[in-house]
């Protein structure tokens, strides 16, 4: 296995909102926590085609289950983060944490 | 949600994440619609569903074509759109690295299909769409048909018109027109202008099926009571009337003095006989068999059930009955009955076909040629395609790469050639109906079957032979393929090529056959002499239609004053006037026979070209003056009654004998009318530049005044727009309430009579030099290709001793090879087909040697100098470098 690939702003943010939604990793609800975590809209095209991306590099999975609002409708996506998905995150996190470092002073807001 | 759009898009958006999306957008769907029950879900829903397309399909496309990998190399299996985009992507890519090869491929089918559809397109909207009439099948045109002459569309006499509908059975109805269209003046705010009226018979719209676009046509009864009845052409209600609907209903007075109701205006398309009229007056069917000639154009409809056939035996027995009841007139003269449809194209369609003809035969090059560039890339591409099959592509990926690559040429080159096809039709369209006078011309547009048939074909052709080298790949050997490098091309494939220029020459010599018999055919038509001389002569037509011209005398003096007036204008050298010019279209004849032999039984007399001129019309049109002398002041109503003959017409009733002071006897206008000829000139091609000429009789104007415009020929090296306003002028001294219309040169009367033939051979031989065109990048491709795959073999030659020029016949003659036996098919080929030609040549036979020769020497040539340029390339080679080539 090649080393963890960086990952985009992006990445990141879908790979930990689904982290953060848990068992409720649906798109829809993914979506949703990134929209209200980060408070920014997401472009749905932009969204779906870097699920796509990810799951092509391997650093998510999917398993098919009932959306949590209709436990009796057709079964959906439901998204985990793979073993080399958690190593990306933890090679990001570290390069940013060290690019961070002492930089908090610089960086408060007035 | 689970509507048309739902399963559209489930149709175009990926499988895997695009299917997850969809389930997820419905989702949405439904929680807003709990939340907000009613706030325009639908449009959310498809707005979004268009944002997601856009993002996941049009996104990557776009990705694909900027050669940006979506993916990281190596990726999972593909779905089959990606790798479309990725073989797309890979085409464009080595089409751009062969610029050569694409372009001519490219070009090679645009020129295929383009040329094909316009001309299909013209074809269609010529021939095969059906007359805007309702039910056009039902309708036949009927013409007399002078049997002992064989003229088998004559005009018609009314009496016999009118008996043949009143005897009929099969024809529900039949109507007539005058053949010519009487030019009449009409004055507006105080300037005389010209409007042409045609006579129609009061059903003649009826029969046809037309309605009026505004008001109504003629009533049953129009014509036969006070208050005449007026319809005006579309064209001259935009003009006079400025499209006011108000037209109708209002006050039509031609100068002549009838005063009418307009009663409507026609729709704006093609009339079948007066398409050029401005008003339509109606004319009723009157008289019988002896107190006029022929003169009307005759349209009937077929009763229900009613065949052509049957029409035609009917109408076979009432011209027997009427031969028997006015022998005097109608002896020797029967009744033909045409379908309207096929009269209406009878003219132009050999033409048509044979153009047809034509492209089809360079879409088949085309084609040809393109399976070639397409058979040598393959052979080109061997080693490629072995590597990487060795390598470990699948036939089907290689396949599927050869696919898209020719997909992307054949559609490069279906777009351009419909680019062409609609600048084509749209140039012939609207540039040639003034020349052509191909009927509905300017309704053509690309006809979209057409389009869609030789789009087709190229594609086609394309698609199989872009595959060839995939088939070659998968079949070959990788180890074989790879070390034959430079050992020359496969067998099956180099003799496929040899085949397809065998093939393109042979068409191109039927082609150029063909083009070359339609120049030589128009050679000797513009070869023809005349009669006349064209150069420097403008003419203009005087229409005396007021009622002051209705006296005889009054007419005979306008013409001769405005004659003497125009020829002493500065500058002109002669000036007269005639009602018919030559070539011009329209003209009167007359039986003939010499007052000094036997008279003739009825209906075997001979007939002779009539025209009544003023002034010195000879000298005007430049007509030789042979024996005797024209018309002088001599020449009075109340003189002697004098002629002056052609050549032609003293050489058929007195052979060798002296015509001047002989009498001929004519019964035109009065019956036997008793002239004696004081002069002979030259033979006149009046009706057609094609034809021999015929026998012709000229009256002094002062002994003959009918007719009621003339068109006034003067000779002149003044400038024609300039002659123009001095001839007006002298006509508002003599007559202000007069109009000078129909201005023309003669040069340009004389064009248009050979501007078919012209048209028809200069449209041939761009076709056959296209083709010749194409056969030659054909032949050179493989050849320049063999030279490439044997130059170790050229290179052991020369280092050997084998001289260049040795050297630089074989590499020739491998390729005349080829071309003789293309020549020698094509050959045959075109004395077979040229027979088709026939019905359009003239002074030439379809075998024409000089024809055959000259394509085949043309093509010969252009295949040699093709030849030299590899065979050239050949004895450069160097033996040394050649040598290492492994």
């Amino acid at each position: 296995m090649s080393p963890s690939p960086f990952l985009g702003e992006f990445e990141q943010m879908v790979l930990l909102a689904i982290l953060q939604a848990g068992d409720e990793a649906f798109a829809l609800e993914v979506r949703r926590e990134i929209e209200r975590s980060a408070d920014r809209d997401v472009s749905r095209g932009a969204f779906y085609t870097t699920l796509d991306r990810l799951e092509r590099k391997g650093l998510l999975t999917w398993s098919e289950a009932p959306p949590p609002d209709d436990r009796t409708a057709q079964a959906l996506r439901r998204y985990a983060v793979t073993e080399p998905g958690l190593e990306a995150l933890r090679v990001s996190r570290e390069a940013l944490m060290n690019l961070w470092r002492d930089l908090d002073g610089l960086l408060e807001r007035a | 949600m689970k509507g048309p759009l739902r399963r559209l898009l489930e149709a175009v958006l990926p499988p895997g994440v695009g299917h997850a999306a969809l389930a997820d957008l419905d989702r949405e769907l439904a929680e807003r619609r709990r939340s907000r029950p009613d706030r325009g879900h639908r449009l959310w829903y498809a707005v979004e569903s268009v944002r997601l397309f856009a993002h996941l399909r049009v996104g990557r496309l776009f990705e694909a074509l900027r050669g940006r990998p979506r993916t990281p190399s190596n990726p999972t299996p593909a779905e089959p759109m990606d790798r479309f985009l990725q073989n797309l992507r890979f085409a464009f890519r080595r089409l751009r690295r062969s610029p050569g090869f694409a372009l001519s491929a490219v070009l090679t089918l645009a020129l295929g299909v383009g040329a094909n559809v316009a001309v299909f397109s013209v074809v269609d909207t010529v021939l095969l769409e059906p007359l805007p009439y309702e039910a056009p099948g039902e309708l036949v045109v009927l013409w007399e048909w002078n049997q002992p002459r064989d003229r088998r569309t004559n005009v018609a006499n009314p009496g016999n018109v009118k008996d043949w509908g009143e005897r009929s059975e099969t024809l529900e109805d039949v109507a007539a027109t005058a053949f010519f269209d009487q030019p009449q003046i009409l004055t507006e705010d105080g300037e005389p202008r010209e409007v042409l009226v045609r006579l129609v018979t009061p059903n003649f719209f009826d029969v046809l099926g037309m309605e009026a676009a505004l008001g109504r046509t003629f009533s049953p009864g129009a014509g036969e009571r006070e208050g005449d009845e007026f319809v005006l052409s579309d064209r001259y209600w935009r003009q006079a009337y400025g499209a006011d609907p108000g037209a109708v209903g209002s006050t039509f007075t031609l100068s002549g003095g009838a005063t009418g109701t307009v009663v409507g205006v026609l729709p704006p398309e093609y009339v079948v006989w007066g398409e050029r009229s401005d008003v339509y007056a109606t004319y009723t069917l009157q008289g019988d068999q002896t107190s006029t000639g022929r003169f009307l154009n005759t349209v009937a409809r077929l009763r229900d059930g009613a065949t052509v056939e049957q029409a035609r035996a009917e109408m076979e027995a009432i011209a027997a009955g009427l031969r028997q009841e006015h022998p005097e007139f109608n002896a020797g003269w029967s009744v033909n009955v045409v379908p309207l449809e096929a009269q209406v194209v009878g003219e132009v369609d050999a033409i048509l076909w044979v153009l047809l003809a034509a492209v089809g035969l360079l879409l088949l090059i085309a084609c040809a040629n393109v399976s070639n560039l397409f058979l040598a890339r393959a052979t080109a591409r061997r080693r490629e395609m072995a590597v990487r099959s060795s390598l470990g592509a699948s036939r089907r990926t290689l396949a599927g790469q050869l696919l898209v690559e020719s997909s992307l040429v054949a559609g490069l080159g279906a777009a351009v050639g419909v680019a062409v096809a609609h600048l084509a039709t749209r140039l012939v369209a609207t540039r040639l109906p003034d020349a052509f006078e191909l009927p509905r011309i300017e309704s053509a547009a690309v006809d979209g079957r057409a389009l869609l048939f030789a789009v087709g074909v190229t594609v086609l052709t394309a698609l199989l032979f872009g595959l060839v080298p995939a088939l070659q790949a998968s079949e070959a050997d990788p180890g074989e393929a790879l070390s034959a490098e430079g050992r020359g091309p496969g067998l099956a494939a180099g003799r496929a090529r040899s085949a397809l220029v065998v093939t393109e020459v042979a068409l191109s010599v039927l082609l150029l056959v063909g083009a070359g018999l339609l120049v030589r055919s128009l050679g000797s038509l513009l070869a023809e002499d005349l009669g006349i001389e064209p150069e420097n002569v403008v003419t203009a037509r005087v229409t005396l239609a007021t009622v002051a011209y209705r006296d005889p005398e009054a007419r005979v003096q306008f013409l001769e004053a405005f004659a003497d007036r125009v020829a002493a204008l500065p500058g002109v050298e002669a000036a007269g006037l005639i009602p018919f010019l030559p070539l011009d279209g329209l003209g009167s004849a007359t039986s003939y026979w010499a007052g000094d032999g036997p008279r003739p039984a009825a209906g075997e007399a001979p007939v002779t070209d009539v025209r009544n001129v003023a002034g010195d019309y000879f000298g005007a049109m430049g007509i030789g003056l042979v024996r005797g002398r024209t018309f002088d002041s001599r020449d009075r109503a109340d003189g002697p009654p004098v002629v002056v003959v052609s050549r032609a017409l003293a050489r058929e009733v007195w052979p060798g004998e002296d015509p001047l002071g002989r009498p001929v006897v004519l019964s035109w206008g009065d019956p036997d009318h008793v002239a004696t000829v004081v002069g002979v000139v030259e033979d006149v091609r009046l009706a057609e530049v094609a034809s021999e000429p015929r026998a012709a009789v000229y009256y002094p104007v002062a002994q003959f005044p009918d007719f009621g415009a003339f068109h006034v020929v003067v000779r002149s090296t003044r400038d024609p727009d300039d002659l123009r306003r001095a001839v007006a002028g002298e006509l508002r001294e003599v007559d202000p309430s007069l109009a000078l219309g129909d201005v023309r040169v003669m040069e340009g009367i004389v064009g248009n009579a050979t501007a078919r033939p012209r048209m028809t051979a200069v449209l041939m031989g761009v076709f056959a030099a296209i083709a010749a065109a194409l056969a030659a990048v054909g032949l050179y491709g493989v050849l320049s290709y063999a030279v490439t795959q044997r130059i170790r073999e050229i290179g052991l030659r020369m280092a050997l001793g084998a001289r260049p020029a040795e050297v630089l016949a074989r590499v020739v003659g491998q390729g005349m090879v080829l071309v003789a036996v293309g020549l020698a098919l094509g050959l045959a080929g075109a004395a077979v087909a040229s027979r088709f030609l026939a019905s359009l040549l003239y002074g030439i036979e379809p075998t024409d040697p000089l024809a055959m020769a000259g394509a085949a020497g043309f093509l010969a040539l252009v295949a040699l100098v093709t030849c030299a340029v590899p065979a050239w390339r050949a004895t450069r080679v160097d033996p040394a470098e050649a040598l290492r080539v492994e």
